[in-house]
């Protein structure tokens, strides 16, 4: 099965006909390239330094630069503009002109929130106490950004009068944009914000409250229960009107059935991040800013909500991600790419941090080279070197601000983008059979019962040892027994080495088709709309993986068991057997038993497959221990087929195979920290290359590979 | 107080420098770890060993909340137990966002915090042992920051920290008016072009360096990497520092009358 890219050819209908998205490239004027760049804020730069610094940058093979251009630095009085006219320093379309002339292309981050370690994030701080602007938390307060050197009020993205002075900013700089867009000019994408759903960093009862979000969150209850009757009935509430709710402040919930007005509530701030990025997508689409790409960015590798990839590109192009983590956090990295691979239109790493901030983690340049070639080989198809050219306030950049280039950061990016424009990687596919879902309605639970702040992740107290125990009146604690057999799943399928990537359940049914099985972790409620999913995907013949629990409650708590129904399948009892030495799994004539006890069943329905596994598996927090959840998987799919890649001898070091019919490109890392000998399992007369170093391996066949701590390797398969 | 300029610069740090000299600070937690302890009414809900992880068997019913985290931390053998009420934590971001004023800087919020803390001890918030409080980053923070109040108002510091004779860390700080306005470090002033065989008597050139490229320093501190851990861990570091300055494994030089009275 292919992975391609998501809605490529619905979006290039958006775009002017001189500049699409294809694949995971950009065509413009004729001419196709994948998305790496660099950022180099021109504003920090001197300016007589431009040129040499571009020159620079093309010398790597960069295509495209990364250009801030943060409303603060511009606005040199109220609503009054420079740029450039009394600062050169602030000649934005000067740069922008000398990077066409330098053969670059272009992205502009326009924010209004850059943060780039920016006072305020890029915000004039005039507009930042304007209590028509600002967003409110639960207690009545500002919500305070924690910023270095000043923390600040964040605004409320809800604020009309917030966007008249976004409009403002926009109108002095939208005519410099326009004059300067693809084709003729040099910007091919404009990103939009940065990292937006930061204002509900104090958890999922801390903003926005204020007038205008309380309107944004009445709208959206209207959009979302076509009646006040609707509402009333999952609510079990005797509102008139929808503007007379309250959102709730606290999580005061003991049952399920009170749920409803909770799950809304966090379902909401994803809207809330969803409708700001479209109204500040349409207030630069109403001054020209158009047919070029839009993105935005989160700073996680692995986003989780309210940020829901799939809602953000239904208003722009492309939801970036961030990349800041280092050799010990492969796993996180695999996470982001495996996911972001699945769901996103173009995955790309809006800042791959090479460099970092002062106050940031201390990563060291093995870790980024490691983290970035990483996240490629899992799946992100373009990168953004952040920060590509040294500045104030940022660390180890491969250029200076004077020009001067670090030799190991720059001979690493040089080399990476000669690989990857040697084998086009952006072209390559790979067979991703399986889809390990994640279920937003869980994680939405799963938010709301969280504790945790920003001040608490600074005592690195994990988000786990806050979350409630609460059970709600369900048959086990979901917001603590989803994710655990997640990540049991997730380490199963690790061991299994059979590929794998991560969905989510707003994926819609074209973009689920694209696997032979899914595996959805299912408790106690699910919408009709996600079990009717799941069920339309297995009769068209995948395969579901399913359990502990069968569905028979909506998202509204009130009944509703249309996987129970279109399938046949009667759930086990609630007391379900764990699967481990004492009671081993087996399937034996379509019954899945755990010892002696049945604990499930294989289910063909229509032309698909349900495997309903009623099930506890042990806590597994690594592929170590996943060896139970690793049998049950295998078993459960046995019917499929699937094979396995990379040498099954070494459970430490993964294998990644990029080609549909045969591997053309293979990456292999170890991730441990001890030196590790692997099996690459190759046929004989290929010739097989590593493309980092260009050595050309002996033409025997399978042969032994000696892996250091931490080291990645890439092979060419030339037939 | 010495606040962080809104306009301050961090410039010419090299990466491995900066982080050798976060590295060295000294840990929250040490070896032993900590135990972090969540409660409702008279129930602990929540325990979390920062080296174990999460400890359900600690959860359950307790009387007195002062003999509880005293006998948790015998019987665990940790550094330091945080017995924390549930919704504690909301409230004081919300407490710090109400106090907070436009003019505040990072340091000054996050003391918010520190002094909201301390106002619940015994009420909301236990620590055993209490002095644990007084340890690590906390104490470090106010003592840096005593030693920059010691300073003039319009000052430049550089502190350098070697390891054998190559430079290891090293960090200038330049305040005006009082307010911090630029971190950086002997990066910014091309210091391969001096030649340190031993840094007890070259360590000259650098001032020298310092003084043709930003300015006359107002406090140089000398130091090896060694030492430097020595230092920053010590309880007592003004005698720490007596003592290391008769046997020059600290160089002050130039050390303003404010701070060498102290000495």
């Amino acid at each position: 099965m292919e992975q391609n890219g998501i809605g490529a050819d619905d979006r290039s209908a958006v775009m002017q006909p001189a500049l699409k998205l294809e694949g995971y490239c950009v065509k413009v004027e004729g001419e196709q390239f994948p998305l790496y760049s660099g950022s180099a804020d021109y504003w920090r730069i001197p300016s007589k330094r431009w040129e040499t610094i571009l020159a620079r940058i093309a010398g790597l093979g960069f295509r495209i630069v990364s250009v801030a251009i943060p409303w603060n630095v511009h606005e040199v009085a109220s609503d009054l503009f420079d740029f450039g006219k009394t600062d050169k320093q602030r000649d934005i379309e000067a740069f922008l002109t000398l990077c066409r002339d330098k053969g670059l292309y272009a992205i502009v981050r326009l924010g209004p929130c850059l943060d780039a370690e920016l006072n305020h994030y890029g915000f004039p701080k005039r507009l930042l106490y304007d209590p028509e602007i600002h967003a409110v938390s639960s207690y009545g307060t500002r919500v305070i950004i924690p910023a270095i050197p000043n923390p600040f009020p964040m605004p409320s993205y809800a604020s009309e009068k917030f966007y008249d002075e976004v409009s403002k900013f926009f109108d002095a700089v939208c005519p410099i944009i326009t004059r300067q867009l693809a084709p003729g000019g040099p910007i091919i994408g404009v990103h939009i914000d940065n990292d937006l759903p930061r204002i509900f960093l104090n958890g999922p009862f801390s903003a926005d409250y204020s007038t205008h979000a309380l309107r944004w969150y009445h709208e959206y209850l209207n959009s979302k229960y076509p009646s006040i009757g609707g509402l009333n009935r999952a609510y079990r509430t005797r509102y008139s009107r929808f503007t007379e709710i309250e959102p709730p402040r606290a999580l005061a919930a003991t049952e399920h059935e009170a749920l409803p007005r909770y799950l809304d509530w966090m379902e909401f701030q994803e809207y809330y991040v969803g409708l700001a990025l479209s109204v500040l997508t349409s207030l630069l689409w109403s001054r020209g800013v158009r047919g070029v790409l839009t993105l935005h960015n989160t700073r996680s590798t692995y986003p989780s909500l309210p940020l829901s990839v799939g809602r953000t590109e239904k208003e722009l192009d492309i939801q970036g991600v961030g990349l800041y983590l280092g050799q010990s956090q492969y796993d996180r990295i695999r996470r982001g790419a495996l996911y972001l691979s699945a769901v996103s239109r173009l995955p790309y790493i809006s800042e791959s941090g090479i460099g970092i901030w002062p106050w940031g983690p201390g990563l060291k340049p093995e870790d980024q080279q490691f983290a970035m070639v990483v996240a490629l080989m899992y799946g992100f198809r373009g990168f953004n070197a952040h920060m590509l050219v040294g500045r104030d306030r940022w660390l180890g950049s491969p250029i200076s601000e004077m020009g001067e280039t670090d030799d190991a950061n720059s001979a690493f990016l040089k080399r990476l983008l000669e690989v990857l424009n040697t084998v086009e990687f952006h072209t390559l596919q790979r067979n991703v059979p399986i889809l390990l879902l994640r279920n937003f309605e869980y994680e939405r639970l799963h938010r709301m019962c969280t504790n945790s702040t920003w001040l608490t992740h600074m005592l690195g107290i994990p988000d786990d040892v806050l979350l409630s125990n609460r059970t709600f009146s369900y048959t086990e604690t979901i917001q603590k027994a989803y994710p655990a057999l997640w990540d049991a799943y997730y380490w199963g399928l690790t061991l299994s080495k059979i590929p794998f990537a991560i969905g989510d359940s707003n994926m819609d049914l074209p973009s689920l088709n694209r696997y032979q099985a899914l595996i959805i972790p299912s408790f106690d409620f699910m919408s009709d709309e996600l079990q009717s999913k799941i069920m339309d995907f297995v009769e068209r013949g995948g395969t579901a993986i399913l359990g502990p629990e069968l569905p028979y409650l909506g998202t509204d708590m009130r009944g509703c068991s249309v996987i129970i129904d279109r399938s046949g399948i009667k759930p086990t009892s609630t007391r379900r057997p764990l699967v481990g030495l004492h009671d081993p799994f087996t399937l034996v004539d379509n019954r899945i038993q755990a010892g002696n006890r049945p604990a499930g069943e294989v289910t063909q329905v229509s032309k698909g497959t349900i495997v309903y596994l009623g099930i506890t598996l042990p806590p597994t927090l690594n592929r170590d221990e996943a060896l139970e959840a690793e049998t049950v998987i295998t078993n459960s799919l046995k019917h499929l087929n699937l094979s396995a890649i990379g040498d099954a001898q070494n459970p430490s070091v993964d294998e990644i195979h990029w080609g549909v019919r045969a591997p053309t490109v293979i990456f292999q890392v170890n991730a441990t920290n001890q030196p590790q000998s692997v099996t690459l399992n190759v046929a004989k007369r290929l010739i097989i290359r590593d493309l980092w170093t260009g050595e050309q391996l002996p033409d025997k066949g399978p042969q032994e590979i000696e892996l250091q701590a931490h080291e990645l390797r890439i092979f060419e398969v030339v037939r | 107080m010495r606040r962080l300029d809104k306009n301050y610069e961090f410039t010419n740090m090299t990466t491995a420098h900066w982080f050798n000299l976060l590295s060295s600070l000294p840990q929250f937690l040490s070896e032993r770890g900590a135990l972090f302890l969540l409660y409702k009414g008279a129930e602990i809900i929540h325990a979390y060993h920062s080296l174990q992880g999460i400890r359900p068997d600690l959860t359950g019913p307790f009387s007195t909340p002062s003999n509880l985290v005293q006998q948790m931390q015998q019987r665990e053998d940790v550094d330091a137990v945080f017995m924390i009420e549930q919704g504690l934590v909301v409230y004081l971001i919300a407490k710090m966002q109400g106090a907070f004023t436009p003019e505040m800087d990072i340091f000054q919020y996050l003391e918010l915090a520190q002094t909201s803390l301390e106002e619940e001890f015994g009420r909301r918030f236990y620590i055993w042992p209490q002095e644990f409080w007084n340890k690590g980053l906390f104490k470090l923070f106010e003592r840096t920051r005593s030693v920059l109040d010691a300073l003039p108002t319009n000052y430049l510091c550089l502190l350098t920290v070697f390891e054998e004779n190559s430079i290891w860390a090293s960090l200038i700080i330049e305040g005006v008016n009082g307010q911090i306005h630029r971190i950086t470090s002997t990066q910014a002033l091309e210091p391969a072009s001096i030649t340190i065989s031993d840094w007890q008597t070259d360590y000259p050139k650098l001032l020298e360096l310092v003084r043709q490229k930003i300015g006359s320093p107002t406090l140089g501190v000398f130091i090896d990497d060694e030492t430097l851990r020595f230092l920053l861990r010590s309880e007592t570091p003004l005698e720490f520092i007596r003592q290391a300055r008769r046997t020059n494994q600290i160089i002050l030089d130039p050390v303003p009358s404010r701070i060498r009275s102290q000495l």
